[in-house]
């Protein structure tokens, strides 16, 4: 069970590679073939539209998306087996972490690109899961069994699933506002509009937000359980804290001061370098010796 | 809430002649309670908190159980000079060594929460009336301008017009009110109409919170040091009257060698009655009447025995060898005579560690008197055999083991987590059960009605979908005659 999940992880990262090398090679194309039109459009008075929100992606592009389909379905695959051999929810360590964060990106990738039908997010979320599930295969996938600490099936599951839900909604989220600030002029492209791009990055910190919220309780929830203490400033409790502190402000200034576009993107991206710092901080600071 | 929006900014202080200063354009407190309730103001707290709170991840912060103890803790600081150099100075009298109990951090997290309680308060007779008692009789003109609009034309009459309408709204989850003004019937459909009051929970929750730690901090005791020889009963103290018993500690280990579980068998007294027994686990923590009693280590106690020359027994029980020394190679226990006036160390090599000194199947005893570091005498014990040290007869019974506990009473926990429901609760109403109100005007019309719909939501991505639904829907039941909507708001 083991070893197949494992190959299903493999499989994962062939499928999200395929899926990205589908979607940069439709990018190049469609440049040139942009080059191409523009002049003869401009010319006409029209817009240039190739592939825009609402219509079924062609050629490389659709065989990224069904090749992001697979991937997603390979992970979960992983996943469901590597849970059913081990008897826990597949969180327990940074292997197992690693590859659910990256499926989690890619659910609600495949959430927004059903959504808002375009797939062009998936340019930034797919590096994204694929360096998530490369650093997976540089860390120990041995089935450890739990020490006394972890052994709360309960809690492990639900603190680490909603989390994995709020980091892949930061994910794409940070993916859709790094792609406003890429797609400067809406000009007519395989980009999404703005506006959409801008929605959708807005809609993504609405899901990452409260589940955030929700992984910190249940954190707490747990501390109190396994040491009697909900909250002891840990490197990794203070991390979670400075992420949710600024979505909060993300949210407020979008909600209340009208923040929108180009300084909401920044923050939004902002958010998820906290995330990233959040899980992966203790391994890029791992000199400084606050991390014990 | 939209008003918001396109709120102004808020209004500066106008330069004024300097005869004019006496009289501030603002009276002070409507001044501090705009700067309460100013988001910009807020959004900066947040900012500097989250600052804050990164400083105290990237900096050494202190121990408490240093900063406590001034010689400690100038211990400490000059431990962590080596890495900070001449910015240790100014990084300590900036309190950024206890980022989280600096002044700095206490006055964002109080300010932020006297902000949010300002704001609720400010905005509930608002958002009551909101949800309570809409305005009923809209203008045309915000049928017409309202960044959502749609305007059906049906050849229903009105009444039966206004019975679509009803059922469409209501399909989609709307509870619809109606007033008469002379021709027109308004039309105003709400739903989730408390949603925003999870807004305010969120608010709230953010106080409650506060004060639950505020209780922790200051309420309750904890002690992270309560190690109990098996076989022996100690008390909890702190007015609780309770003691507990260890009957047994087994810690069992994978094949692999990773710890698997850590076990105590735990008797319970009140007052010297057993009121309950339990197997403590880490996960699975012993509570009785809001004390917790949490599994957290162990390791090695030895029997005692003290006798006056008399052949008294003065004391006979274990000690646990719960402290290391400073070359981390001896495993130290400590109890008292206070009759005698005397303090006991036992010491022994730590399990792994070889002293020559204190060969096996022996430990060694450090007498002191209790006051001062005046040693009484220093001996090596072997098992059994027994010593006078200090005019008492100490005896090495046996080894044993301990559990360690960490044993809290924290009267803030359940406030916390009654924020912390507030919190999550408020949290997903606001985001997924919001509020939407649309408007609609029913006006009799040649050959049947004219119907007018509109609605100013403008922040949520989703609300252009729902309102297209919504009009498609009544343009549906409404019937024929229909027109296309115009554009509102509403993007593609
Ligand atoms: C815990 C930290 C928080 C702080 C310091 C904070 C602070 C503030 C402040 C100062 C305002 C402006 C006062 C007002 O206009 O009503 C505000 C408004 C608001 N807050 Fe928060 N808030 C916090 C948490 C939340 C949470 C968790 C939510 C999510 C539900 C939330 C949602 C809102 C909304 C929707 C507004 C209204 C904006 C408007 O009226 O245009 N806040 N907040």
């Amino acid at each position: 069970m083991l070893r197949l999940s494992q190959y299903c992880v493999f499989a994962g990262i062939v499928a999200v590679a395929a899926a990205l090398t589908s979607y940069v090679l439709a990018f190049a194309s469609d440049r040139v073939a942009r080059a191409h039109t523009v002049f003869a459009a401009e010319s006409s008075g029209g817009t240039v539209t190739t592939i825009a929100a609402g219509e079924a992606p062609r050629g490389a592009a659709a065989f990224g998306t069904l090749t992001t389909w697979l991937s997603l379905g390979f992970l979960s695959a992983a996943l469901v087996f590597r849970a059913i051999a081990t008897g826990h929810g597949p969180f327990a360590n940074m292997y197992e972490f690693s590859v659910a964060f990256a499926w989690g990106a890619l659910v609600i990738n495949a959430y927004f690109m059903r959504r808002y039908r375009q797939w062009a997010v998936g340019v930034i979320v797919l590096p994204v899961a694929l360096g998530l599930l490369l650093y997976s295969t540089t860390v120990s996938s041995a089935d450890e069994p739990l020490v006394p600490a972890l052994q709360n099936n309960l809690l492990l599951t639900a603190h680490v699933a909603t989390a994995v839900v709020a980091y892949g909604a930061f994910a794409v989220g940070f993916a859709a506002a790094v792609l406003y600030l890429l797609n400067r002029e809406d000009r007519g492209s395989l980009l999404p509009k703005r506006q959409l791009l801008d929605d959708l990055s807005y809609r993504a910190a609405l899901i990452g937000f409260p589940f955030l919220t929700l992984t910190i309780v249940l954190g707490a929830i747990w501390a109190d359980i396994a040491w009697g203490k909900y909250w002891s400033w840990d490197p990794k409790e203070s991390a979670s804290l400075v992420t949710w502190v600024v979505c909060c402000a993300y949210l407020h200034a979008r909600a209340a001061r009208g923040w929108r576009g180009q300084r909401a993107a920044v923050l939004l991206i902002a958010v998820f370098a906290a995330v990233l710092f959040c899980y992966y901080g203790n391994l890029f600071f791992g000199g400084l010796h606050s991390y014990g | 809430m939209s008003h918001t929006v396109t709120a102004p900014a808020p209004p500066r202080l106008p330069r004024e002649p300097a005869a004019e200063l006496r009289r501030p354009a603002l009276p002070p407190h409507v001044w501090i309670l705009r700067k309460l309730t100013s988001m910009r103001v807020a959004l900066v707290a947040l900012f500097v908190l989250a600052v804050l709170t990164l400083a105290g991840i990237l900096l050494n912060q202190a121990p408490s159980s240093v900063t406590s103890n001034q010689a400690a803790y100038a211990e400490w600081l000059s431990s962590v000079r080596p890495d900070y150099g001449g910015w240790t100075g100014i990084l300590n009298a900036l309190g950024l060594f206890s980022v989280f109990s600096s002044i700095w951090f206490r006055g964002t997290v109080l300010f932020l929460s006297v902000s949010v309680l300002t704001c609720s308060v400010r905005r509930f007779p608002g958002l009551w009336r909101t949800a309570t008692r809409p305005r009923m009789v809209m203008t045309d003109a915000f049928f017409e301008r309202a960044p959502h609009t749609a305007r059906i034309v049906s050849e229903k009459d009105q009444g039966a017009a206004l019975a679509a309408l009803r059922t469409a709204f209501r399909k989609n989850g709307f509870r619809v009110s109606t007033e008469r003004d002379g021709e027109d019937i308004h039309v105003c459909a709400d739903r989730f109409r408390w949603g925003p009051f999870g807004r305010i929970a969120a608010h709230v929750s953010f106080v409650v919170i506060l004060l639950g730690a505020v209780a922790t901090g200051t309420g309750g005791f904890r002690d992270e040091s309560f190690a109990i020889p098996v076989g022996d009963r100690m008390a909890v103290g702190h007015g609780t009257g309770l003691a507990v018993e260890a009957k047994s500690f087994v810690d069992s280990y994978y094949p692999s060698g990773p710890p698997r579980a850590y076990e105590s068998q735990l008797v319970l007294y009140k007052n010297g009655v057993p009121v309950h027994t339990q197997e403590d686990r880490v996960n699975h923590p012993m509570r009785y009447d809001g004390v917790t009693f949490y599994q957290s280590y162990f390791g090695p106690a030895v029997v005692m025995r003290a006798q006056t020359s008399s052949g008294q027994v003065i004391f006979n029980q274990g000690v646990a060898l719960q402290y290391e020394s400073q070359d981390e190679k001896e495993s130290i226990g400590r109890f008292e005579l206070p009759q005698q006036g005397l303090k006991v160390f036992v010491v022994s090599p730590r399990s792994g560690e070889i002293d020559p000194g204190i060969p096996a199947g022996s430990t060694q005893l450090e007498v002191y008197d209790i006051d001062n570091e005046t040693p009484a005498g220093i001996q090596v014990l072997s098992q059994g055999k027994p010593a006078t040290i200090a005019g008492v007869r100490f005896t090495f019974v046996r080894e044993r083991e301990f559990t360690g506990l960490i044993v809290a009473h924290d009267p803030g926990a359940t406030i916390v987590w009654i924020g912390a429901a507030l919190l999550v609760l408020g949290l997903f109403t606001t985001f997924y059960f919001p509020h939407r109100r649309v408007r609609a005007v029913l006006r009799p019309g040649a050959g049947g009605s004219e119907i007018g719909i509109a609605a100013i939501e403008r922040r949520h991505p989703a609300f252009p979908g729902l309102f297209e639904h919504l009009v498609q829907d009544i343009r549906r039941a409404a019937g024929q005659g229909a027109q296309p909507p115009r554009e509102g708001g509403a993007d593609a």
